[in-house]
């Protein structure tokens, strides 16, 4: 594909190529551009928190009640939000030694079943924290008051987030391993 | 218990991502053997990572990202080339230096891995080096980021068995320099007998080892504030990596003026998913460890343990042998938080301290990143030399052996590991 220009929005590969899908594909991009933005504003606002924490006590003798629920609230958004964004890079840890050596076949039919699983687990997590999130409006966060319905909201946007990207990145390798194998070895390299 | 163990060992198999296969397993589980509402498992994730104390893992990646971005490896390996390229195999010395001083500002191996490799390996094969061995050796000094502090690993290790931060930190120090002594003693050893390509060496010149130390202090802030603020009592372990990052920051854009404010969204996006990708298995293993624990896997296995032997000594041979196999196949996060609430108790009722028993755990998960079929640090540092991870894995021996007998010393001598924590804390 001579017009790859960013490996950002074309983790989707064969996907994107099809017209039909080109609206989706956008949307993702899209979608992609607020993950990213929202991550790094939550990492920044943690350090930032943190350390206005540390001079708070040492420089102004002044212990700061909030910084510490409020990180800790950022970095559960974070981590899910970061989930996700891990899944679009490939990052996520596995073992594929051995499947990638497997015939042809075996391989869709592994990535296959690894897909419905890996989207019910994903499903059951979403729809499990809606109910978490119903209690959460009635809850108070200890320091601040903060109703937990704004940590909990992480799950659902979190794993939802995740469900997409894992989509898109295991449907190529059902549809056809090699060629899956292959873009990604190339976004590697970039 | 059935479900979940052997469930989880195919889906591992079948290439899906750790965390799902862990998520998947429990799920499965709790669907067939227990009655619990299915909202448990998003309960469980979510406390598993509102944790303030974990907040030093994404601190700790940033700054270890920012700091190679800077070019700390190249200065890190000046230095080291001053104080030991003047020994046969130097290179092979320099390499095992940069990365033990590489691991003491950055928290996981392969990173470090890839920075010394991309900085060593046109220089080794210019002066006609063994590739294969300097790759493995590479790998080898990679991995002791998870030994030498600030190590994501030994931070899991110290949440999971209840243990300060800072008294793990301090434990993995001396088996961190032990390992290295033993791989520079290691690779002396061969490059004494190899050929006429060890023998180059550059002399020793104190104006040479003056400059490059001057250029490479700033970079050695990171571990000082880490380490002093900790041990100090001055930070808590999560508020050390937010001033380690700061520091970091201002080094690699005022000092070093490597990083620019355009480089860091992508750096910093890196971190986060990197980090994410260690918590979010935190966050799913905490519901993979419940469902085995209400299953009464953990007390099935020490009553194994115990009815097997009732010796300390043959005990920690068989977690040791155990832990190699699995970090052979196994990511170091999940194995340490499967494990570890396990074998610890085990371990303490033969007296073994929680403190050398996770630095052990520690180096043998370290050991496995470098062991085939799955050793990231081993695939990374093959990877970027251009070499065949078989090849490479062929010359796996030296660095292999060294780090075992290290591992012997650490698992009976409990001063290698609990020295330096009794004497600081």
């Amino acid at each position: 594909m001579p017009d790859r220009t960013t490996s950002n929005s074309d983790t989707s590969g064969s996907l994107t190529a099809s017209p039909l899908l080109r609206i989706p594909g956008l949307c993702l991009t899209i979608l992609r551009r607020i993950v990213d933005v929202a991550a790094l504003l939550l990492l920044a606002y943690m350090s930032c928190a943190i350390l206005a924490q540390i001079t708070g006590r040492y420089f102004f003798n002044y212990s700061i009640a909030w910084s510490e629920e409020t990180a800790t609230f950022a970095q559960v958004w974070l981590i899910l939000l970061g989930a996700g964004i891990a899944m679009r890079f490939n990052q996520h840890v596995g073992v594929d030694v051995l499947i990638r050596k497997a015939p042809l076949p075996v391989q869709r039919l592994c990535n296959g079943a690894g897909l419905l699983l890996g989207l019910w687990f994903l499903g059951v997590v979403v729809v499990g924290s809606l109910s978490m999130l119903s209690i959460g409006f009635m809850i108070k966060s200890p320091a601040l008051q903060i109703p937990m319905a704004v940590p909990y909201m992480a799950l659902p946007v979190g794993f939802g987030y995740f469900l997409i990207e894992f989509a898109v990145t295991t449907l190529p390798r059902v549809i056809d391993p090699d060629r899956a194998a292959a873009s990604e070895k190339e976004e590697a390299k970039a | 218990m059935i479900w979940a163990g052997s469930g989880f060992l195919l889906l591992l198999v079948s290439g899906i991502p750790i965390v799902l296969a862990l998520g998947i397993a429990a799920l499965v589980a709790i669907e067939f053997t227990t009655t619990a509402p299915i909202s448990i498992v998003a309960q469980r994730v979510y406390g598993g990572i509102s944790s303030f104390t974990l907040m030093a893992i994404p601190f700790f990646v940033a700054s270890g990202l920012l700091m190679e971005a800077g070019g700390i490896a190249r200065r890190f390996v000046n230095l080291a080339g001053a104080l030991v390229g003047w020994i046969t195999g130097s290179l092979y010395l320099v390499s095992i230096v940069t990365g033990t001083g590489l691991a003491a500002i950055s928290g996981s191996g392969s990173a470090d891995t890839a920075a010394i490799s991309a900085v060593m390996t046109p220089e080794m094969r210019k002066r006609g080096y063994d590739i294969d061995l300097a790759s493995a050796v590479i790998a080898a000094s990679g991995s002791l980021a998870s030994v030498i502090p600030p190590s994501i690993v030994m931070i899991v290790i110290a949440i999971t068995a209840n243990q300060s931060i800072g008294a793990m930190f301090l434990g993995g120090i001396v088996p961190g320099l032990l390992v290295m002594t033993g791989l520079m003693l290691g690779c002396w050893l061969f490059a004494k007998r190899g050929g006429e390509a060890y023998r180059d060496r550059e002399p020793f010149t104190l104006g040479r080892l003056g400059r490059s130390f001057l250029e490479a202090v700033p970079g050695m802030l990171v571990p000082v504030v880490i380490l002093g603020g900790i041990v100090g009592g001055v930070f808590t372990a999560t508020e050390a990596a937010c001033v380690a990052l700061f520091t970091t920051l201002i080094v690699t854009m005022f000092i070093y003026r490597e990083i620019t404010v355009r480089d860091l969204p992508r750096i910093f996006l890196r971190a986060i998913s990197l980090s994410a990708t260690v918590l979010i298995i935190v966050a799913t293993a905490s519901v993979f460890t419940w469902i085995i624990a209400t299953q009464g896997f953990p007390a099935m296995l020490r009553d194994w343990l115990t009815g097997v032997t009732s010796n300390p000594v043959a005990f920690l041979l068989i977690v040791n042998v155990l832990l190699l196999v699995v970090g052979m196949f196994m990511e170091s996060i999940s194995a340490v938080l499967i494990l570890l609430p396990i074998l610890l108790p085990i371990a303490q009722s033969y007296g073994i301290n929680p403190v050398q028993f996770g630095v052990i755990t520690a180096l043998n998960l370290s050991i496995g990143l470098i062991t085939p079929p799955y050793g990231i640090c081993l695939y990374v540092a093959s990877t970027v030399a251009g070499r065949r991870i078989e090849q490479v894995s062929r010359k796996v021996w030296l660095p292999l052996g060294c780090m075992l007998v290290a591992l012997m010393l650490v698992t009976f001598v409990p001063a290698i590991s609990l020295w330096l924590p009794s004497v600081l804390l």
